[in-house]
């Protein structure tokens, strides 16, 4: 267990939003100049963790909810915490469908959803059951068995980019400030949260966080530019995955594997997996922490399992979860935003205490 | 130590729920596997579709059916046919030219929509005797010679232009215009920019 794979699990959270709702988001979002929201985003992120991470180092050794039940009270908490599990919760919820829905269509068209969805909540449960430092040590292991396909599928399409599709590259109106889809691509940042639950000695400093944002924003730069350059925005804003479509346009005589997409489609569910498990790991610490402090963690993790499993039958078709995913885009904002910007200020109030 | 028995009988119960493979699997001698689609116009219906299947032996096999839709017609060979059919190896749609005069934008669409069929996939306009150019086989090749025709790697000639399904979908070209646009190099004004890459795709070679 040290910093470094902290550093990797923080990279992986990113890694699956950016493989799974993030680059169709963004292309909604903008009609031109497709970089602007995306640097936006990233620079509201690095303000953010900024804060976050400023408000926990004056504290070592504390979580954000020590943090949160010191400044406000128990109860103010409860209250505080509320918007953020119930983000996380509908968080985990459409996560699991979409990357179900996912592996459904691209690989598995015959097997009943039910089937699908319940190995993998099953395995979000058994890393939830394990514990956080064995989701980070499982991260690591991903992260070797998943980087060479993901950096290969990204780039080998390449060959098929047509330059023009760049332009216009200005877009004076920042028009997509207005589009709903630009703040649904908001939940990349739910990747950093998790640095507030982790023991200190784990947690990461400003400067290797700031690269690692750094690094993570080319890689979002580049999902949102490759089918942008392959396809032109006006195709490729009709595609329910437009990554996916873009492997697929890779025809390569020498490559041994004749269909690509199905890298993307494990590349993206092993992500998502692993940003579902974490997750949930960081709602059931809060969920009994804040709330039910008397049931055995077990129990509540084996309940919270059956509802996701339920919930990810009851979303009937996509135009259904896009509707739950502008609906959780509001408490997204609110709790990777705005709880971080309290957090900071509670910790500059109980320094004020402090020195009176 | 009896625990880790029990641990060790449901992990293996388990496995033989998981890892029987699912729905889905189907042996792949139980399976054709279509390489070229040529949609042409049916004598009654609206489409005629034949399929070109290649074969360990070296014989291509051809299955045809006309049907008032192109899934239509997979279905009814699917009937009549002893082996499942799989599209995931499609690698080649040829059109036939009066098929692509009318516009062959809902068959792009569906192409695309269609989960199987991978949008690299090749497309051309056959001009002149379609069932002929379509079941033409030269017999010492072991692969199937419409599609070696395309091959970059089969060495038969440089000067055939690859037009794939994706690049179709990228440019939008209105209905009316697909024929002329991929059959001649004149392209109409919104299109310069891709005049030279689209350039004519045609298979103008027959069995005769």
């Amino acid at each position: 267990m040290n910093k470094f794979q902290s550093i990797i699990l923080f990279f992986l959270l990113h890694m699956a939003s950016i493989f799974a709702i993030f680059p169709e988001r963004m292309m909604a979002a903008a009609t031109k100049a497709q970089w602007m929201p995306v640097a936006i985003i990233f620079l509201a992120e690095l303000l953010v963790v900024w804060l976050y991470l400023k408000a926990m180092s004056k504290f070592p050794g504390k979580s954000i909810l020590d943090l949160c039940c010191d400044t406000f009270g128990k109860w103010g908490a409860g209250f505080m915490l509320l918007p953020l599990l119930v983000f996380l919760f509908l968080q985990v919820i459409l996560l699991t469908c979409y990357l179900t829905v996912e592996i459904r269509t691209v690989l598995l068209p015959k097997t009943p959803i039910y089937a699908t969805s319940a190995i993998f909540v099953s395995i979000c449960m058994y890393g939830v059951w394990k514990g956080l430092s064995v989701l980070i040590r499982a991260s690591m292991g991903w992260f070797v068995l998943l980087m060479p396909f993901i950096l290969f599928s990204m780039l080998i399409s390449i060959g098929n980019f047509n330059f023009d599709y760049i332009f216009p590259v200005w877009d004076a109106k920042f028009s997509f400030i207005w589009k709903q889809d630009f703040y649904v691509g908001t939940i990349i940042f739910s990747g950093f949260l998790f640095l507030g639950m982790t023991p200190s000695r784990l947690r990461i400093g400003f400067g290797t966080a700031s690269a690692l944002i750094g690094l993570i924003f080319l890689f979002a730069l580049t999902s949102v530019y490759i089918p942008l350059l392959i396809f032109g925005h006006e195709t490729a804003v009709h595609f329910q995955y437009p990554m996916l479509m873009a492997s697929d346009t890779v025809d390569l005589e020498w490559v041994v594997f004749d269909w690509l997409p199905s890298f993307y489609v494990v590349s993206s569910s092993g992500l998502g997996l692993i940003k579902v498990s974490v997750l949930l790991w960081m709602l059931l610490t809060l969920l009994r922490q804040l709330y039910l402090p008397k049931i055995k963690s077990l129990w509540l993790l084996i309940f919270i399992g059956i509802v996701l499993y339920f919930a990810c039958q009851w979303i009937p078709n996509a135009k259904t979860l896009d509707k739950y995913l502008y609906i959780s885009s509001y408490l997204c904002l609110y709790s990777t935003v705005g709880f971080p910007i309290l957090i900071y200020l509670s910790t500059l109030r109980r320094k004020k205490e402090a020195h009176a | 130590m009896n625990s880790l028995r029990v641990k060790l009988v449901v992990l293996v119960v388990g496995m033989t729920v998981l890892l029987e493979g699912c729905w889905d699997t189907k042996d792949i001698n139980k399976q054709y596997l279509p390489v070229v689609m040529g949609v042409g116009k049916g004598s009654k219906e609206k489409y005629k579709i034949i399929l070109e299947i290649p074969n360990a032996s070296g014989k291509d096999q051809f299955l045809e059916k006309e049907a008032i839709s192109i899934s239509k017609a997979i279905d009814l060979i699917r009937t009549d046919a002893e082996k499942s059919i799989n599209m995931v190896h499609l690698r080649l749609m040829l059109f036939d030219r009066s098929i692509a005069q009318e516009g062959i934008r809902d068959i792009i669409d569906y192409a695309v929509r269609a989960n199987d069929i991978s949008i690299k996939g090749m497309v051309a306009v056959v001009d002149g005797d379609f069932d002929k150019t379509l079941y033409h086989v030269i017999s010492p090749t072991p692969e199937i010679s419409t599609y070696d025709f395309f091959n970059k790697e089969a060495g038969w000639t440089p000067n055939v232009s690859l037009v794939r399904i994706w690049r179709l979908i990228a440019v939008r070209i209105p209905t009316p215009k697909i024929w002329p646009f991929l059959c001649s190099r004149m392209a109409t004004a919104p299109y310069m920019l891709l005049k030279e890459r689209l350039s004519c795709a045609r298979t103008a070679w027959s069995g005769s």
